[in-house]
């Protein structure tokens, strides 16, 4: 980390103070919100990876982009290397703006097909290192395809002539092109072939250490969480309900939703079949549940308090939080459930 | 009924049973100069009643476009080169248009990725499933819609009745997936051909409709192929499995072989790159190094040996034999755990 930084040492990155964001959809009269993210607190610290799983309308791509200020909250802060994101002045965001960057899951879309990899990747850099002459833009951006693994004859292609996993290696190239120190990667993998799946995800882990980056990796696949990040929070509809070290998490969740999460992985090729967690589909409404927001799809639902008392946050052990009246492991909820 | 008259290499069903059989099945496009590209060089497989078929394959291996060919919706420019497709003994490649639409639903039938490519946004639900049903049979509205409306109950539509006036976009995905696949086996067919149906949806809903799935293939007696980049998916859900690469079935045999021990340096690297919820996160992913191979430039000898750390020099040079053991069909010259 450069020196000149504003910062004291042990201050988390990148904290979030009970951040919202609702939407109203349709018209202005009808009253709908929807809160896609509503009340988020959490704190990523450096050299991290902050996984951010949930299903789909859980509102985590909506925390990412509040995150590198794609959008504006409701309600809430974000505090970046010290600085609040959403107090800054042009000049300041711009300066955010360089440290902040984005990997998006499709690499076609986020590409633009009429450039070359080498307009692509050096983009970034004309637009905040105008100073940069033409020579040296270029040995940055030979510097840039070296660190992702492409060669150099690829700086003159165009998208359409790369691989989906090549294209995702000039979209992680353009990303670190300003030396960035915090990188969301939004279901980054996901659109990707197996085989390149693993190719991209131990560059991103070596790039991490080479360059002291800070993740955070927005996914619904699990098991690319566990094996990417340091920490994990389970988003649903608008909250977190758990937050835990990546260990914690996988071997001793608490809550029923992620307990449902896991359940519904397949298991590896070859191995036992585990009980089922079971979990109501969720409707496409936008009228929130009473009480805990999970509690219509939740095996333990049924109880009255889930139906009129929202569970706060809790801890649950060290550096462990759980959104929930009944935490608890899988053993017993499967016994409680009469289910396994 | 008919018997073919050459058994699948995979298994051998009894007299009567088999519900689709193909043979030597070769796609080619026509491209504008030289000679025509090959998605698919070759492949046999067959389906038994009440049977489920997994065909495994990354982007551009051919297996979407087996897909199509078999129910003869092949885009301009590719066509079947090839082959025969015998469903229930019924050669289906020498059928005129006309004969062709009434296999389409009624003996063979598709679900897509997307369902709302399938769906139409400005019809409800249930005039779209009493269509389907009244292009089949000839049974009065009425009846038809009281037979959606049963089938919507069959795919797991809570309060159908009701829920079959909504439109699409007051479906969530899963339960718009749910609805295709009511419209798709509503004249019961022979084979229900899934194309990465459940792939766009999260983990949990994916596992709620592959669960329905077996249970209607199940009760039906339909044969099903699900098609699929998801080894962990077509291991827990299919009895075969078909290992696709460059046009080629590289390896073929029941889902526990294959993936318990599989024999082809693709299928093991294959499962091996798999990030799994029992992969160390400590070490590296054991990723394929390279990219899958492009039509335009076939390489020579086994497709496979560019990737491949067994790789000889007779894979450069020669087409590896197909070779049948132990129940595991496989084409490479130098397999795991078989002495050559």
């Amino acid at each position: 980390m450069s020196a000149t930084e504003p910062v004291a040492t042990g201050m988390p990155l990148v904290s979030v103070d009970d951040l919202t964001r609702h939407f109203r959809p349709g018209r202005r009269r009808s009253g709908r919100v929807v809160r896609a993210v509503d009340g988020v607190s959490l704190s990523i610290e450096r050299g991290e990876t902050l996984g951010l799983v949930g299903e789909s309308g859980s509102g985590k791509s909506t925390l990412a982009r509040l995150l590198l200020h794609l959008d504006q909250p409701t309600d809430g802060r974000v505090v970046f290397e010290g600085r609040d994101v959403f107090a800054a002045s042009t000049r300041e965001l711009r300066e955010l703006r360089r440290k902040m960057q984005i990997v998006f899951q499709d690499p076609y879309a986020s590409l633009n097909r009429r450039k070359t990899v080498e307009q692509i990747i050096s983009f970034p850099l004309v637009v905040h290192e105008p100073s940069l002459d033409r020579e040296a833009r270029r040995r940055r951006v030979s510097e840039l395809l070296e660190l992702v693994g492409l060669r150099q004859e690829h700086a003159a292609a165009y998208p359409r002539q790369l691989s989906g996993g090549q294209c995702q290696r000039v979209s992680i190239a353009r990303a670190l092109a300003l030396h960035p120190s915090f990188v969301v990667l939004d279901e980054a993998v996901s659109a990707v072939d197996v085989s390149i799946q693993a190719q991209i995800l131990n560059l991103l882990r070596e790039l991490q250490q080479r360059l002291s980056l800070t993740y955070l990796f927005v996914t619904h696949d699990l098991a690319v969480v566990r094996y990417m990040a340091t920490t994990v929070a389970v988003m649903y509809l608008g909250r977190i309900v758990e937050l835990a070290p990546s260990e914690v998490l996988f071997n001793a969740p608490r809550h029923p939703y992620t307990h449902a999460l896991l359940a519904a992985v397949p298991p590896p090729p070859g191995s036992a079949p585990q009980a089922p967690v079971v979990l109501q589909e969720a409707d496409a409404s936008d009228t929130l549940p009473s009480g805990c927001r999970f509690h219509p799809r939740c095996p333990l639902g049924h109880r009255s308090i889930c139906q009129t008392a929202d569970p706060p946050l809790q801890a649950a052990g060290a550096g462990h939080t759980v959104a929930c009246h009944f935490p608890q492991s899988a053993e017993s909820l499967l016994a409680e459930t009469g289910i396994g | 009924m008919t018997e073919t008259s050459t058994p699948s290499p995979t298994s051998t069903p009894a007299v009567g049973d088999v519900a689709l059989d193909v043979r030597g099945l070769e796609i080619e496009i026509d491209v504008r100069r030289g000679d025509p590209l090959r998605p698919v060089r070759g492949i046999s497989f067959s389906v038994r009643r009440g049977h489920r078929v997994g065909i495994v394959g990354e982007s551009g291996s051919g297996k979407s476009l087996t897909a199509l060919s078999l129910i003869r919706l092949l885009p301009a420019r590719v066509r079947v080169a090839a082959g025969e497709v015998q469903l229930r003994g019924r050669e289906l490649t020498t059928l005129s248009e006309r004969e062709m639409a009434s296999v389409r639903g009624g003996g063979l039938s598709l679900v897509y990725q997307d369902p709302m490519s399938s769906l139409n946004p400005l019809q409800t639900i249930g005039h779209q499933v009493v269509e389907a049903i009244l292009t089949h049979e000839r049974v009065g509205r009425r009846e038809a819609h009281a037979r959606a409306v049963e089938l919507l109950r069959d795919v797991g539509i809570p309060q159908p009745e009701r829920r079959a006036d909504d439109y699409p976009h007051e479906f969530s995905g899963g339960m718009r997936q749910r609805v295709v696949i009511a419209m798709a086996i509503c004249a019961n067919p022979d084979v229900l051909i899934a194309d990465e149906a459940t792939t766009a949806l999260d983990v949990t809903t994916q596992a709620r409709i592959m669960d329905m799935l077996a249970r209607i293939v199940e009760e039906r007696r339909m044969g099903m192929i699900l098609i699929t980049h998801d080894l962990g998916l077509a291991a827990a859900f299919c009895d075969d499995i078909h290992v696709m690469y460059a046009g080629r079935f590289v390896e073929s045999g029941s889902a526990q072989a294959v993936l318990g021990n599989p024999v082809h340096p693709y299928s093991a690297a294959l499962l091996e790159s798999i990030c799994r919820l029992d992969t160390d996160p400590r070490s590296p992913i054991a990723a394929i190094a390279g990219q899958p191979p492009l039509l335009q430039a076939l390489p020579s000898g086994c497709p496979f040996h560019p990737r491949c750390v067994r790789a000889l020099d007779v894979c450069v040079t020669e087409e590896p034999p197909v070779v049948e053991s132990m129940g595991q069909v496989f084409e490479c010259h130098h397999p795991i755990g078989v002495d050559a």
